[in-house]
């Protein structure tokens, strides 16, 4: 029997349930949700503030008053919500002729679509996180690749707003050249930078790395450096203390190619898995989902709304560090 | 992505180039260069005091080092502005200096926007 316009609510209950089961398998394929701080806001513009840390702990002497600690007023950035959509369009043919399995095809790819196109977009923030201001995202629309103290996602100079001070999260090997291959020494010496960190107020803050986030063209590279018994790529039978150290390999096929098509397929990322979600941000307005059907009159489809609203954002850059392993 | 920063903040620290124009990778390599102190290779230099600097051209130590010689003083943020004031917003900006008769005190029931006779 065709569905006609008294079995809305029966279609779209149907379709539901396959966006529903859609979105389930394709949250499950979605690798920016470990790396990013996904989270549900209702601002549309989202505040963020880094403050540097405060500095106020100190020795008191007996009867002293306690030193106020003011959160140094840091730096601020706006991330403000952009929308996104499709209609799924089931036509009269489909109806009409009953092709239900056709009508839970199209419904369960332009889900499947979303979060990967979601996953793209946020991967596109690590890949074009070394240079220029701005960059054309996924979705065609030009984005900030910038932190909060204006400085590029990875670089050598990260600025704070109390002192000259600057700190870097862009990966370099021993020798000091920076975006090194992805090799073991610049891994060492990565980690050893990151554990360095020392805050405005010069207090050592340790990060400690321990997430290696790769392309597919680098998940056998990546796991032999790491899970090597001894050194990797050497005879040598020392032992291989970053296998102790690195406690996930996350393996993300988004970052294998850019949005512009170009080969980031070398570039390779550390982070810190209690600080990374400080670095990364993603907040929903609304995650994906599906509305109820409209009738065209002109076409008699039936068209289904799929949006979603939500922005990435940039925070405390240095639980993240790069590498394009150009050198 | 939509990232809006303070740049306001960023710039009068010398932290970014312009109103929405931040440093380029070199130019930030170099500012932070300037900073370091002068047994470092160094310049002793405060960012902002760098900054005017880099806004004036002067891209590398050794430039640096002959503009300082050649006596030049870069201008501040604030000259550049001031000097680059728009020509069209000269003439309002000399309009609402001009002095302004202070107003008759309104009597109560009398009607707004006149002024006494």
């Amino acid at each position: 029997m065709a569905y006609t316009t008294s079995d809305y609510n029966a279609l779209t209950l149907k379709l539901n349930e396959e966006f529903n089961e859609g979105a389930q398998s394709a949250i499950e394929g979605w690798v920016g949700k470990d790396v990013f701080d996904v989270f549900d806001t209702d601002w549309k513009v989202w505040t963020y503030l880094d403050t540097y840390g405060t500095a106020g702990f100190g020795r008191v002497a007996e009867g002293q008053q306690l030193p106020i600690v003011t959160s140094q007023e840091g730096d601020t950035a706006n991330f403000t919500q952009k929308r996104y959509g499709s209609r799924v369009a089931i036509t009269k043919d489909l109806r009409l002729f009953e092709r239900y399995n056709d009508m839970a095809d199209i419904v369960r790819s332009e889900v499947d679509g979303a979060f990967h196109k979601i996953d793209q977009s946020m991967a596109d923030v690590l890949t074009n996180g070394f240079s220029g201001s701005t960059y054309t995202d996924v979705y065609g629309d030009t984005v900030s690749n910038l932190a909060s103290d204006g400085v590029v996602l990875f670089s050598a100079s990260h600025t704070n707003n109390i002192n000259a001070n600057t700190y870097r999260n862009l990966i370099r090997n021993a020798g000091g050249t920076a975006n090194p291959a992805l090799d073991r020494d610049p891994i060492v010496k990565a980690r050893s930078d990151a554990m360095v960190y020392r805050d405005p107020g010069n207090v050592v803050r340790p990060t400690t790395l321990d997430t290696l986030i790769v392309s597919a063209a680098n998940e056998d590279l990546a796991n032999r450096i790491v899970f090597s018994s001894g050194v990797q790529g050497t005879p040598n039978v020392d032992t291989n203390p970053v296998r102790g150290w690195i406690k996930k390999i996350i393996v993300w096929a988004k970052l294998d190619l850019r949005s512009d098509s170009t080969d980031t397929s070398a570039y390779w990322f550390l982070a810190d898995s209690k600080g990374v979600k400080k670095t990364l941000k993603a907040p929903f307005a609304q995650k994906p989902m599906m509305g109820a059907a409209t009738n065209v009159h002109d076409t008699l489809d039936w068209e289904y709304p799929v949006d979603a609203y939500y922005v990435l954002g940039i925070g405390k850059p240095r639980f993240v560090f790069g590498s394009t392993g150009a050198n | 992505m939509s990232n809006e920063l303070d740049y306001t903040k960023l710039v009068a620290q010398g932290r970014a180039k312009a109103f929405g124009v931040p440093w380029s990778e070199a130019e930030l390599t170099f500012l932070v260069s300037l900073g370091k102190p002068l047994e470092e290779g160094g310049r002793g230099l405060a960012r902002s005091v760098a900054a005017d600097y880099l806004r004036a051209g002067v891209l590398t130590l050794e430039a640096y080092d002959k503009a300082v010689a050649d006596g030049l003083v870069p201008e501040t943020l604030e000259e550049v502005k001031a000097r680059l004031g728009s020509p069209q917003l000269k003439p309002k900006a000399e309009v609402a200096e001009a002095p302004v008769e202070p107003s008759e005190p309104v009597e109560l029931g009398a009607k707004k926007g006149r002024k006494a006779k």
